[in-house]
């Protein structure tokens, strides 16, 4: 069954292909939406309306909750059952980081760089790795800054004026692809491993 | 290799090569380009003929030299650009540049009075006013205007010259973003003159082209590689494409994702 991705930039891309790749190596993937990055908001609730098999992965950035940010994306109208959206605690980048022990030798950082796994909500037992700003600037200024990798250090760390370091996609894709470990980032992520259970379940076929 | 040839109307196959006694000689070339046996369908061969072709290289038209050396042959880059504007006859000319400065003056605004001169050697030019510092400006030009400013000029030309089906390669190249949103709509516009309608087809990987809204599902051609040959098909006819269309995407949306590289990304990964 072929099935079409969206997500903002190439890290949540990256992601979403490798949650398929590991968990439903029977969907493949067709296109890779949306045509130009920056943000899904106003087409996310048109893909709702295409009605064939469509993941996509978003940020809950500054939303206190996910029910919050899918009711103002898409207000009262229902999400399609061949669509299945997803939300990352934070950004797709703070999935990443829940692998603590993959994530730090990796960068070549001190593991206790990556803040604590915190309980959200203790009665629904929803834990994540809370960051005190955004995670991606967090990743950058925090961890890999420390890095003792001079390459990582010089791949991750903007110039006057950027957002990411130089070399940020390039150096975050392989990791994506290869050595994250997301069994042992699921520990640290509700939202990651409510998506992985999710994907599992997901039969658009027979909602 | 087939050669068909059907007349849509009557739905009558017209040719169907290669024939009984064809051998590898005769397959060497196809009855369309040849006058003693392409009489029952000739109207195609004109209108092949008569297709324009354009794909300005500002480069060439810049050079001077190029422009001597162009002068019998076809002209796919626009080197002949000037040439033609010779050729033309002066009031059709001065009525083409008066709309082509019309439109200059806001997609180039310190770019004044675009005018056609013949220098001493017989060799044509164009010449305009760049307006800076100086109360008076200073004159330029061609080999002074920039790329976009050229490509622009060479695309008006060549809409506002004849009736002929016109080919356009890449019209985006060069130009701002900013100008290239517009370029749907301008050529919708430059295309319906004096009561006919042109046909015009352009080639882009643009997105700002293509998100704008007025573009058709039937009239975007999109070429999909495959192992077997890139396919060529409507967008509204490809499945996969209409879903987004009729789901509200701009054809940009829907098409450009069908069409990209698959893994584009590990560009990064070398």
């Amino acid at each position: 069954m072929k099935i079409d991705i969206v997500g903002e930039d190439d890290v949540t891309r990256a992601i979403i292909e490798r949650l398929i790749e590991e968990y439903r190596p029977d969907l493949i993937i067709d296109k890779v939406l949306p045509a130009r990055g920056g943000h899904i908001k106003p087409l996310a609730v048109k893909y709702n309306l295409v009605n064939s098999p469509i993941m996509l992965l978003t940020d809950l950035d500054t939303y206190d909750c996910p029910p919050s940010l899918i009711h103002d994306w898409f207000g009262p109208s229902i999400l399609n059952p061949k669509y299945l959206f997803r939300i990352a605690y934070g950004e797709g980048e703070s999935w990443l980081m829940a692998d603590r022990v993959g994530f730090s030798a990796w960068i070549h950082s001190d593991i206790h760089l990556i803040p604590p796994t915190t309980i959200i909500d203790k009665r629904r037992n929803i834990f994540e790795i809370v960051f005190p700003y955004k995670p991606s600037l967090y990743l950058m200024r925090e961890i890999a800054s420390a890095s003792r990798n001079i390459e990582m250090r010089t791949n991750f760390s903007p110039r006057t004026g950027a957002k990411r370091g130089p070399l940020y996609n390039s150096t975050l894709l392989p990791f994506i692809r290869s050595t994250w470990n997301i069994v042992n980032a699921a520990r640290n992520s509700t939202s990651l491993s409510k998506t992985i259970q999710r994907l599992l379940e997901f039969s658009p076929d027979n909602p | 290799m087939e050669e068909k040839v059907k007349n849509l109307k009557l739905n009558k196959e017209i040719l169907h090569r290669p024939q009984k006694d064809e051998d590898t000689e005769t397959l060497k070339f196809t009855y369309l380009e040849q006058p003693t046996v392409n009489a029952n369908f000739r109207d195609i061969y004109f209108f092949f003929q008569d297709t324009q072709y354009l794909n300005i290289v500002p480069q060439l038209v810049r050079d001077a030299d190029s422009y001597l050396l162009a002068a019998n042959k076809e002209d796919f880059y626009g080197r002949n650009l000037l040439d033609r504007m010779n050729k033309t006859n002066k009031k059709t000319r001065d009525s083409y540049l008066k709309r082509i400065n019309e439109i200059l003056q806001i997609a180039v605004p310190q770019l004044k009075n675009v005018d056609f001169i013949i220098d001493e050697k017989g060799v044509p030019h164009l010449e305009a006013l760049y307006q800076h510092w100086r109360a008076k400006g200073a004159k330029q030009q061609e080999a002074q205007f920039s790329d976009g400013t050229l490509r622009l000029i060479g695309f008006m030309w060549a809409l506002l010259d004849g009736q002929e089906t016109i080919l356009l390669e890449e019209p985006e190249l060069y130009l701002h973003s900013a100008i290239v949103k517009q370029i749907p709509e301008f050529i919708y516009k430059m295309q319906r003159r004096k009561g006919r309608i042109r046909q015009v087809f352009i080639s882009t990987h643009s997105y700002d082209i293509l998100s704008n809204e007025g573009i058709g599902g039937d009239e975007t051609i999109v070429l999909i590689p495959s192992t077997e040959g890139t396919k060529v098909n409507k967008a509204i006819d490809v499945e996969d494409i209409k879903k987004y269309l009729d789901a509200g995407f701009s054809i940009a949306e829907a098409v450009i994702p069908k069409v990209a590289p698959v893994n584009i990304q590990q560009m990064l990964e070398f």
